[in-house]
């Protein structure tokens, strides 16, 4: 259940603080409008609002993480322009920030960024020892120039770990190497018996938000729950795979002897 | 033994959607039809709740704890991470400081220190319309002599959309 909102405002579950969009890809020439990021408080308690633009770092895992360097955050602030960057937010009330994409960086066609959106309650009194929070917001904005940007990479390694009880992870390590957005797409993952009979085909990649940043490395995850036969777990030499990362833009094939898991 | 192939395109092509959201489609039919179209907007809410910690004896041999929740709610899957840039994972009150680090851990996981670098709580987690994280603290006692005080740091939980 949603809680009422003003006409023209958006719409908040109850008792939350957030922020709308989550992410949005813009293909333009700046400067350019993105539209307003909404901020809304819809719990009882006021919130101390920061906002500020951000370039975004990518982890292993994927996850997009605010580059909080000085340095940093002056640069994002020639990229993104924000109609406002500290305000209150009573409770039951929203705010919206005008974004703007002002230029791109240096040498660039593209720019991953965030506009980060730091939440902290307001007077509340704290009973004794204990550990405050505060909400932290990255709504996501991948811009890139209008034409046929192509990021470069491809797949560097593959290796499989233990998930949950009977589960084996396939971890497909895709490393970009050009300085553009990219995202991985078309990633397929085949299992085979030792007498080469198929017993596991999936796909990966190919979503939204399946991006790997400009010199970044992600691993890109594929759970197989099904009953492989036992063996014990034998990789194939994972530098023999990095080298192989000069073959970007072909389909790469490796193959990596792997079984279930004994503890699974 | 069973081999596993994996075949992948270049990590990369950067061919992203424009950003102009583009109307539905005319909804007049022959027949008299009418269209429905109902847009969802994205959005996403990260609510942490402050944890007070009970059995702050110094020189206990039991540390410290609290639990306490965040609430996501998110149109996109998403990743959830946890830091402390003010104090690097130790409690303070004024000057006075504890030498060991506060430590966290989700639901019933192992107790991690909190510390400045971000750190992931829950990886690629889907779409959800309220997921509540129990995270867990404890503050190590044995051998810690501080003065007298509220000791407090602040978690802070970092919400963003993410791959599946």
């Amino acid at each position: 259940m949603l809680a009422a909102a003003p006409a023209g405002a958006v719409s908040f579950p109850p008792n939350t603080f957030g922020a709308a969009p989550t992410a949005r890809f813009l293909n333009a020439r700046p400067p350019a409008t993105l539209g307003p990021l909404v901020v809304s408080n819809t719990t009882r308690n006021g919130y101390v609002v920061r906002v500020k633009p951000v370039f975004l770092d990518q982890r292993l895992d994927g996850a997009f993480e605010p580059r909080l360097t000085a340095a940093a955050e002056r640069s994002a602030k020639r990229v993104l322009g924000l109609s406002a960057t500290r305000f209150a937010l009573a409770a039951g009330q929203q705010q919206a920030v005008q974004v703007r994409w002002l230029r791109l960086p240096k040498a660039s066609r593209s720019a991953a960024m965030a506009v980060l959106v730091e939440g902290r309650q307001s007077g509340r009194a704290q009973g004794g020892s204990g550990v405050g929070a505060r909400a932290v917001i990255l709504s996501l904005n991948f811009l890139q120039l209008p034409g046929s940007l192509r990021g470069r990479g491809g797949l560097v390694a593959l290796r499989a770990e233990q998930g949950d009880k009977r589960q084996i992870v396939l971890l497909s390590r895709i490393r970009n190497t050009s300085r553009e957005l990219g995202r991985a797409r078309l990633g397929r993952v085949v299992v085979h018996s030792a007498t080469g009979r198929v017993v596991s085909r999936r796909r990966w990649g190919g979503q939204k938000l399946s991006l790997v940043l400009a010199g970044a490395t992600v691993d890109f995850p594929v759970k197989i729950t099904m009953r492989l036969p036992a063996a014990a777990i034998a990789l194939g030499p994972q530098s023999a795979l990095a080298a192989n990362a000069a073959r970007a833009s072909r389909p790469s094939r490796w193959w990596v002897p792997t079984s279930y898991p004994p503890s699974g | 033994m069973t081999f596993v192939r994996t075949i992948a395109t270049a990590a990369a092509t950067a061919a992203f959607a424009a950003a102009a959201i583009v109307p539905a489609a005319d909804a007049a039919t022959g027949s008299g039809g009418q269209l429905v179209t109902g847009t969802v907007l994205s959005a996403i809410t990260v609510t942490p709740t402050p944890v007070i910690l009970t059995g702050m004896s110094p020189g206990s041999a039991t540390p410290a704890s609290g639990t306490g929740t965040v609430a996501v709610t998110s149109t996109d899957c998403y990743t959830l991470s946890v830091s402390d840039a003010t104090n690097n994972g130790f409690l303070t009150f004024g000057s006075n400081a504890f030498t060991a680090r506060l430590q966290w851990k989700l639901g019933a996981g192992t107790f991690a220190d909190l510390v400045t670098a971000s750190t992931t709580v829950a990886a690629n987690q889907p779409v959800t319309l309220a997921t509540n994280h129990s995270i867990s603290y404890q503050q190590p006692l044995a051998g810690q002599n501080v003065p007298a005080g509220a000791y407090t740091t602040t978690a802070t939980f970092t919400g963003a959309s993410s791959t599946c």
